[in-house]
């Protein structure tokens, strides 16, 4: 009964999909411009998960999550729309001359939802906490130490250059939470903030109410009294509860939805403009046979049509992707990536058949039937040069465990969010390239010391231009050694009602534009209806 | 209050209670249509008591149901059946709901199966009452009490409590009674109202039967597949054979003459008190025919001692004997049968 | 009295065997909670130190031991994933899913009782013809493809009730019906096809036996012989799959709660497998034993209310 009940399960789910079935588009929207912002009133979101719990030490936020994480919480910094970090729980920060120390000053005046005053202090323990989490210690690193410098000022300690650290502390990482939460067991359920909304109830699958925090220190806002989150994990239900008039707004990245609501007329729709959004790819396992063979790897990249991939199992929504960024991002050049050439494709196959046999590959995919779409189509494609491929399912946390192991041959993966690209340092490092077996955080094995080159580089140099050339580099070597076959970028598209305003993202402290939507998840203070 | 009848409160003298005329009943099957019932007419007056007998399967049961339109979906039902001078015939369920209950009513062949096994006895017969007499719910359950009392059953204000399974054979069919009667019907049809009980029960059943038609004066129809017990009880005797009447009499003329092979046999197969018990009388041999056929002879004469050629090539029709008395052979038997055994030379008719 | 107690005994093997048999599944799966929980970015000291502090390092039947004895002291232990405690997580979804059954089960026969009677009172008539064909084109719709079409006609294109979600009854009990209606009638269509054939060969039967026509010859009109009498001794087969299917409405539960995004036992357990997150699962395995042990226990008791005799006999033994 278990078996068939996730596979049914899994036969309506489309929202979970591992593999890149959605792609990216241009980004449309459908303006709302009216009068000055109006307060008070409710809210409600449908979002395409629930979630474990708001602790980030703890939990760890998918796009749904992350809602209402920057609901709860401020960080010390935010992106702006130009993927630079501007201050916001601090007021700014100084580094010495290597990079090597941070000192970041915070903003006077802000308490928590529960009375306690935002300090040094807090977050010193704050950082320390999130440093030596399993989830999110890792990438923290380069961090070595926190001290407390003035009651308002902690300084960082980093065992590297880091000068993209603002970065980091603009994303999640960023994330300031109460001391209490620290002692409190329960924590992922009882989040305090110093943001603009305090969880007032959460029933686990069912909704969860944020209450506007009367004392939130961005006077005038946020605009919204109450904001009710329901998860809705069925894209289409989802589609319908807004179409119906259930909710007030949604997320998706659902192709066929987005293909939807493109024509739609009596709905406003956001689609993300970031450069950043997650990547779909077949990821390949470099460190064994078969795909130990850069010969059969580029074999499968120009026997590969992601176009097709994209308009078939993604309703056509999306753009191409050569590499982890896309044309939007400041961090996007152009890779060189193979375009696609069945007759190259089919003579490395045949190199490879003459020297070892016939070419049978296996690619792991999730049992949901858009992945699996996915899979059935590269198989096809890839039966053209003469590759034979089996098609294994695998469940979700197997998957993961999967590709943390290294086994696999191939396996469809979606990943490379990160606004800043040194965030995605240990995907691509040779020191997390582990061989099968050990958990390795390099899934593909690849071991390149151009990249790592790169990666240092690009970790330790605050000018722009440098940096840029890193990862430029890093997104060659990639299209050179081929550990993923592109397929396409992720697109996320907010919808709501058309009385709803500010989809298309709020401002920063200083007033200037903050960044919109941002991998599905995005900020309700700014939300209002009028 | 008593629904309004479709009849006249008084009948014009003379009017028979029940006429049939013509009366056929064909059930259709799968292989073909039964034909369990043919042609068969009869004259019923308030008061007297019509015995029909027949073998098992020669159509008693279907003929008295078709009268009382109890019939299912797949039957057809040629033919004139008048009520007190009323052409019933052609009436719809919704019609005959009227007429059921306190014009007709009918006691079942087994009372094992007959009554609800679901429903407390009291209720059985209470909900006739309400429905037909229109009793409050405590002056038909007082009704239903007596009802119960007068066809003997003791104890019966707890009886009406009981459900059928918690009461006796016998106890049943009284039970059954006392619901025919509950409305107090002019016209009773007894279907065998005694073949699924015990001898000893059986004259106690048919006694009671018979007081309760004096008592009201009843027509009844006193269905049986022994011509012993109907010969004492009844004023005419319809014999039944294959769906036919075969011979048609007042019952003393009928015992004075018989002119039916099959009559004679039938009552040649009476059991006798004489004899040891369960011993059965001469059986008469051979089965009754397939209902489905129709060939062009006696239904009787594959069984009959006496079969003659024509008999198998020409179904003789029902003639008249005498004024009364009719009868459905080639070569009638004449006058009675010695009464202890089955014929051996009958006279023939010159 | 007894008839409970054998019952209630009955209960205690069952959910021994169910509750290890599923705690043997799920935790044979491929898949780990650590997993889950870490994420891709999990290394291997913290894949180590998190299963320690789950007691997951231990073998399973160590593991089904301590959860047994847990359960001894009342207790079902809790989420691993958002460390909520299972008891919690059941009581705020069982309501959910008691109502959406309950509601599907009284459409369901609110439907194929009336339904099953007229077909039956002229079998292969228009009427039973018509029904049987309509029964039949039920059982042929998936579930999730009728959800589809009643949301887009009840919800997307007339706006008469909502496309999904949940109130609760104590809450707001109008809105309560309201977001229950289109999921409950989802689930129901399956189970009012099989319930209008079963009752209808039922009655069809029934009304073939002698005390119906005895009822008739009492005069009575049609409608009152086919609620009265014929309609009780009918039932039993009705009784009897309306108890058995409680396992294939929970199947459909689960997928209704996830379209029409229910908070509900389905929702929980699904996620609960998907996570890994065993304890939970365990706790809605427990559950729906139980449910489904009473649920047939009622249908037994319910036998003897339809049927005067079987009470008789029961007393004898
Ligand atoms: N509903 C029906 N459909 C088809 N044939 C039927 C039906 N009811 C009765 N018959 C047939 O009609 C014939 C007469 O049956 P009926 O019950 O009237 O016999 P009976 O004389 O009452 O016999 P018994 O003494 O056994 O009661 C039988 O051949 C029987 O099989
Ligand atoms: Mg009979």
């Amino acid at each position: 009964m278990l078996l068939t009940l996730l596979l049914l399960v899994a036969l309506v789910t489309a929202a979970c999909s591992s593999g890149g079935g959605s792609t990216r588009g241009a980004g449309s929207t459908t303006p709302t411009s009216a009068g000055p912002p109006k307060s008070g009133g409710r809210l409600v979101i449908g979002v395409e998960a629930e979630s474990d719990g708001f602790d980030l030490t703890k939990n760890r936020p998918a796009a749904s999550g992350t809602v209402v994480f920057r609901a709860i919480y401020d960080q010390l910094y935010v992106f702006d729309k130009y993927d630079k970090p501007q201050p916001s729980l601090a007021t700014g920060a100084e580094h010495n001359a290597d990079f090597t120390e941070w000192t970041i000053h915070v903003r006077a005046g802000v308490t928590f939802q529960d009375g306690t005053p935002l300090d040094a202090a807090a977050v010193q323990g704050n950082i320390q906490a999130i440093k030596s989490s399993a989830l999110t210690g890792p990438l923290l690193n380069p961090i070595v130490g926190v001290d407390v410098v003035d009651p308002l000022s902690v300084r960082v300690r980093l065992n590297s250059a880091l000068p993209a650290f603002p970065s980091y502390m603009a994303t999640a990482l960023g994330t300031i939470q109460a001391p209490a939460m620290r002692k409190d067991p329960d924590s992922g359920r009882h989040p305090i903030g110093t943001g603009p909304y305090r969880l007032k109830s959460w029933t686990p699958g069912s909704s969860l109410v944020l209450a506007r925090n009367p004392n939130y220190w961005r006077k005038g806002l946020p605009y919204f009294d109450e904001i009710e989150i329901r998860p809705i994990p069925d894209a289409h239900s989802r589609l319908s509860a807004l179409r119906a008039g259930d909710v007030d707004m949604i997320h998706t990245s659902d192709g066929q939805s987005i293909a939807d609501l493109r024509k739609e007329t009596s709905l406003q729709v956001q689609e993300e403009k970031t450069g950043e959004t997650e990547e779909g790819f077949v990821m390949l396992n470099t460190g064994k046979p078969p795909f130990d063979d850069i010969r059969l790897r580029k074999a499968l990249a120009l026997a590969t049509n992601p176009q097709q991939v994209i308009d078939i199992a993604g309703a056509g929504v999306g753009t191409t992707a050569d590499g982890p960024w896309a044309p939007g991002s400041p961090w996007y050049t152009p890779t060189g990536y193979p375009k696609m050439d069945v007759a190259q494709a089919r003579s490395l196959v045949q190199q490879i058949k003459a020297e070892k046999g016939a070419v049978n590959i296996e690619l792991k995919a999730t049992a949901d039937p858009a992945t699996l779409q996915v899979a059935q189509l590269l198989k096809d494609q890839w039966s053209q040069v003469g590759i034979t491929t089996s098609i294994k399912q695998v469940e979700q946390s197997q998957y993961i465990l999967d590709a943390l192991k290294g086994d696999y041959q191939g396996i469809l993966w979606r990943q490379f969010g990160a606004r800043d690209p040194d965030l995605e340092y240990p995907w691509w490092n040779s020191k997390y390239a582990a061989p099968e077996g050990a958990l390795a955080l390099n899934f593909a094995r690849h071991a390149s010391k151009q990249i790592d080159d790169a990666q240092e580089q690009g970790r330790h140099s605050d000018d722009p231009a440098v940096r840029k050339a890193a990862y430029a580099t890093v997104g060659r070597v990639l299209a050179e050694d081929l550990p993923y076959v592109w397929l396409s970028h992720t697109v996320w598209a907010l919808a709501a009602k058309p009385d709803i305003h500010g989809l298309g993202g709020g401002t920063e402290v200083d007033g200037s534009a903050a960044t919109g939507p941002d991998n599905g998840s995005f900020s309700v203070a700014e939300l209002w209806r009028g | 209050m008593k629904r309004a009848s479709p009849f006249p409160d008084v009948d014009p003298a003379g009017v028979p209670l029940l006429e049939v005329e013509g009366l056929s009943t064909r059930f259709r099957v799968p292989g073909g249509v039964v034909r369990a019932v043919e042609d068969v007419s009869f004259t019923l007056h308030a008061g007297r008591t019509l015995g029909i007998v027949g073998e098992s399967g020669s159509g008693k049961t279907v003929l008295a149901r078709s009268v009382m339109g109890l019939l299912p979906h797949n039957a057809d039902r040629p033919g004139t059946i008048r009520y007190r001078g009323v052409d019933i015939t052609g009436w719809s369920t919704r019609q005959l709901v009227g007429v059921r209950g306190p014009e007709m009513a009918m006691v079942f062949q087994d009372p094992m199966t007959s009554l609800n096994p679901y429903m407390r006895i009291g209720r059985q017969i209470t909900e006739s009452l309400r429905w037909h007499m229109g009793l409050t719910k405590a002056a038909a359950a007082s009704r239903a009490v007596a009802l119960l009392d007068e066809v003997g059953i003791p104890s019966a204000r707890l009886r009406a409590d009981s459900y059928p399974h918690q009461l006796s054979g016998g106890m049943r069919q009284r039970a059954t009674i006392a619901i025919a009667l509950a409305c107090s019907p002019r016209l009773l049809f007894a279907d065998e109202p005694t073949t699924a009980l015990d001898v000893t029960v059986q004259a106690q059943i048919l006694d009671l039967l018979a007081a309760e038609q004096r008592e009201r004066e009843m027509g009844m129809v006193l269905v049986s597949h022994d011509l012993g017990v109907v010969a004492g009880r009844s004023d005419d005797i319809v014999v039944m054979y294959a769906g036919r009447v075969v011979e048609h009499a007042p019952t003393r003329t009928l015992f004075a003459g018989l002119r039916m092979p099959y009559t004679q046999a039938l009552l040649a197969a009476v059991p006798r008190l004489d004899r040891p018990s369960h011993s059965r009388a001469a059986v008469i041999p051979g089965r009754p025919p397939d209902p489905t056929a129709i060939d062009p002879a006696c239904r009787f004469a594959p069984r009959c001692p006496y079969v003659q050629a024509r008999c198998q090539a020409e179904e003789p029709p029902l003639v008249e004997a005498e004024p009364g008395h009719r009868y459905r052979c080639w070569y009638p038997v004449a006058g009675p049968l010695p009464r202890s055994a089955p014929a051996v030379s009958p006279a023939r008719r010159g | 009295m007894r008839f409970v107690r054998r019952q209630l005994l009955h209960l205690v093997p069952v959910l021994f065997v169910v509750t290890f048999l599923s705690f043997l599944l799920i935790n044979l799966l491929p898949g780990d909670p650590v997993i889950t929980i870490l994420g891709p970015g999990a290394t291997q000291e913290h894949v180590t130190a998190l299963r320690k502090e789950l007691a997951l390092d231990e073998p399973i039947p160590v593991r089904y031991v301590h959860w047994l004895k847990r359960i001894a002291t009342g207790h079902l232990g809790q989420s691993y994933v958002n460390r909520q405690p299972v008891l919690e997580a059941i009581r705020q979804r069982l309501p959910t899913t008691l109502e959406l059954m309950i509601l599907a089960e009284a459409f369901a026969l609110a439907l194929a009782i009336p339904m099953g009677i007229l077909a039956a009172r002229r079998p292969n008539g228009i009427f039973d013809r018509v029904t049987t064909t309509t029964a039949f084109g039920l059982l042929a719709v998936p579930n999730f493809m009728l959800a589809v079409v009643l949301v887009y006609v009840f919800a997307l294109h007339w706006h008469l009730l909502p496309a999904e979600g949940y109130t609760a009854l104590t809450q707001n009990p109008f809105e309560n019906l309201r977001h229950l209606v289109l999921p409950a009638v989802t689930l129901a269509a399956a189970d009012v096809a099989v319930y209008v054939r079963l009752l209808r060969s039922e009655m069809v039967t029934t009304l073939q036996q002698d005390f119906i026509t005895l009822a008739r010859a009492k005069g009575l009109p049609d409608r009152r012989i086919l609620l009265r009498h014929a309609f009780r001794p009918s039932t039993f087969s009705l009784v009897t799959v309306i108890g058995l299917n409680l396992g294939r409405l929970i199947g459909g539960a689960f997928i209704v709660e996830y379209i029409f995004a229910l908070p509900g036992i389905g929702t929980l357990t699904v996620s609960s497998i998907f996570n890994r997150d065993y304890l939970v699962v365990q706790g809605t395995v427990v559950l729906i034993a139980v449910g489904y042990v009473l649920a047939n226990f009622l249908v037994d008791v319910s036998y003897s209310f339809l049927d005067p005799r079987i009470k008789d006999v029961r007393a004898l033994t």
